[in-house]
């Protein structure tokens, strides 16, 4: 059960160090997803930044016209900063709160050092067949996924599918509708299909005016929020969220000791570390992929040392 | 909350819809409830089956009226995915209504038993979302929910739509919400 916000912060509030950094975190966590809210430092110190950005939040997503700029236990603001936190995710925060107190905070510590220390650095991460301009998974992504080529007993991995723009979503998607279109509205939710008529819907036109008129609803939808694939983002919304599949055959062509089972496990252990947002496991699937999804730097990664982030590898459960 | 459990009443099972899962090889055939427990204040009048001629994918249709008299369409669409759609009509539109409305239909999302589950209430992730967007009930609209608003092993999409229906003699306006799990 989260302890959750114990006293009030911001204006006239108790602003304890514990509280205003809760405060803090939670807010960076909507950073981007509404504009502009800058990151703040997260010092648990209360001043100027801090209350204005929990004004900007007050007032464009709680809704409130007059925002006082405080944020109180039980109170809305509170409320609607935690909303889209588990019980588990607000616990794993504040576990973050309790290991950052400065004595029990550990040494940052460099992607060198763990690469050298771990013996990451022979371990290796390509990509499949992607164009230059969309291999742009960030270093710390590559690293996580070096954990767990590391702790499965395997040494590559690759992936096979990163972001797509509105015009390679829509050129894919015209090209398999072409092929097959029942099953493309099948593998499509509501927001696919949407595209997907309007190329069942001008079937007569030439090829580039039908991606042109499919490239233009998915910028629509896009900007009322609705994703067409999950792999359809902006290169910013990216950088900020790395999504990616590394493919199974792919990597199987390439691997030592490729073990399906054992790298699911490290994968899904790492969810459960924090250091993976998501996985999907898409191994059974005809894509045959983890699909992974990675905030870059949300969590340091600690010194490997001479046993593991997660566990020695001989007790790497196989699901 | 009071189930109405309707197995004994619906056990006419369409040929052409369970034709079509096997035909299609539907990973979902079996995780779908066909009678989904309608909330205490409803009545289910219609259940339908069908077969999405867009996809072949079966669809099951669910229509039911509430004692204030609003009514509410659920379709279930699987295969390759699950879908879940749903279309509330309201008979009075404010925002208490509204927000009651919402509830109502997050019970049946819930009900449904899909790896899919809500982080907050539907209502509240709703204001948050017309709030970020400047959205209010005097105008239609139709927007993505944050991604971060569900939890799910699977892949998430799920939107809101909302219309005044201000020719309408039987409804003050229709409020929409989807979910799809899996696929794409």
């Amino acid at each position: 059960m989260p302890k959750g916000l114990l006293r009030p912060v911001g204006v006239s509030g108790t602003n304890d160090v514990r509280d205003v950094r809760l405060v803090q975190m939670y807010l960076n966590s909507f950073a981007g997803s509404f504009a502009p809210l800058a990151l703040l430092d997260e010092d648990g110190l209360i001043g100027t930044k801090t209350i204005a950005a929990i004004k900007h939040f007050q007032r464009n997503a709680v809704g409130m016209r007059y925002p006082d700029g405080r944020v109180d236990p039980e109170g809305k603001t509170f409320r609607y900063l935690t909303m889209y936190f588990s019980e588990v995710e607000q616990n794993a925060v504040e576990q973050v709160l309790v290991g950052a107190s400065p004595k029990n905070q550990p040494e940052p510590v460099s992607n060198e050092t763990v690469n050298a220390k771990a013996g990451l650095n022979n371990l290796i991460v390509s990509y499949g067949d992607i164009a230059s301009e969309r291999r742009i998974v960030d270093p710390y992504s590559i690293e996580v996924i070096k954990l767990a080529l590391k702790e499965s007993g395997m040494n590559r991995a690759v992936i096979t599918s990163t972001f797509r723009t509105p015009d390679q979503q829509a050129r894919i998607m015209l090209k398999n509708g072409k092929k097959d279109l029942k099953a493309q509205f099948r593998l499509y939710g509501a927001n696919g299909d949407k595209v997907l008529r309007v190329y069942a819907d001008n079937k007569s036109k030439s090829d580039d005016e039908i991606v042109e008129l499919m490239k233009n609803a998915i910028v629509r939808l896009g900007q009322s929020g609705q994703r067409v694939s999950k792999h359809c983002v902006g290169t910013e919304e990216y950088k900020k969220l790395n999504i990616f599949d590394i493919g199974v055959n792919s990597t199987r062509a390439v691997c030592k000791g490729f073990n399906i089972k054992k790298f699911t496990s490290c994968l899904n252990d790492l969810v459960s570390e924090g250091y993976i947002e998501k996985l999907i496991d898409e191994t059974g699937k005809s894509n045959s992929c983890w699909h992974i999804e990675i905030k870059p730097n949300k969590k340091p990664l600690q010194e490997y040392a001479k046993g593991s982030i997660l566990k020695p590898i001989k007790y790497v459960s196989e699901g | 909350m009071h189930k109405l459990v309707l197995a004994a009443l619906l056990v006419v099972v369409n040929s052409a819809c369970a034709q079509n899962n096997e035909a299609l090889d539907c990973k979902y055939t079996d995780r779908v409830i066909e009678d989904i427990a309608i909330p205490l204040d409803g009545k289910l009048v219609e259940k339908r089956e069908s077969v999405d001629p867009n996809s072949d994918e079966p669809v099951y249709t669910y229509t039911i009226l509430f004692q204030n008299q609003d009514s509410m369409k659920v379709e279930q669409k699987f295969c390759d995915m699950y879908n879940m759609s749903v279309t509330y009509r309201m008979k009075h539109l404010d925002r208490k209504e509204f927000d009651a409305s919402l509830n109502r239909i997050k019970q049946i999302a819930d009900n449904a038993k899909q790896d899919y589950q809500l982080k907050a209430p539907l209502s509240a992730i709703v204001d948050m979302t017309m709030n970020q967007r400047g959205l209010s009930l005097g105008a239609a609209f139709d927007v993505g929910l944050p991604s971060q608003a569900a939890s799910s092993n699977e892949n998430v999409e799920h939107s809101v739509s909302f219309k005044p229906l201000p020719t309408s003699e039987a409804y003050a306006a229709e409020l929409g919400f989807y979910f799809g799990i899996g696929g794409e």
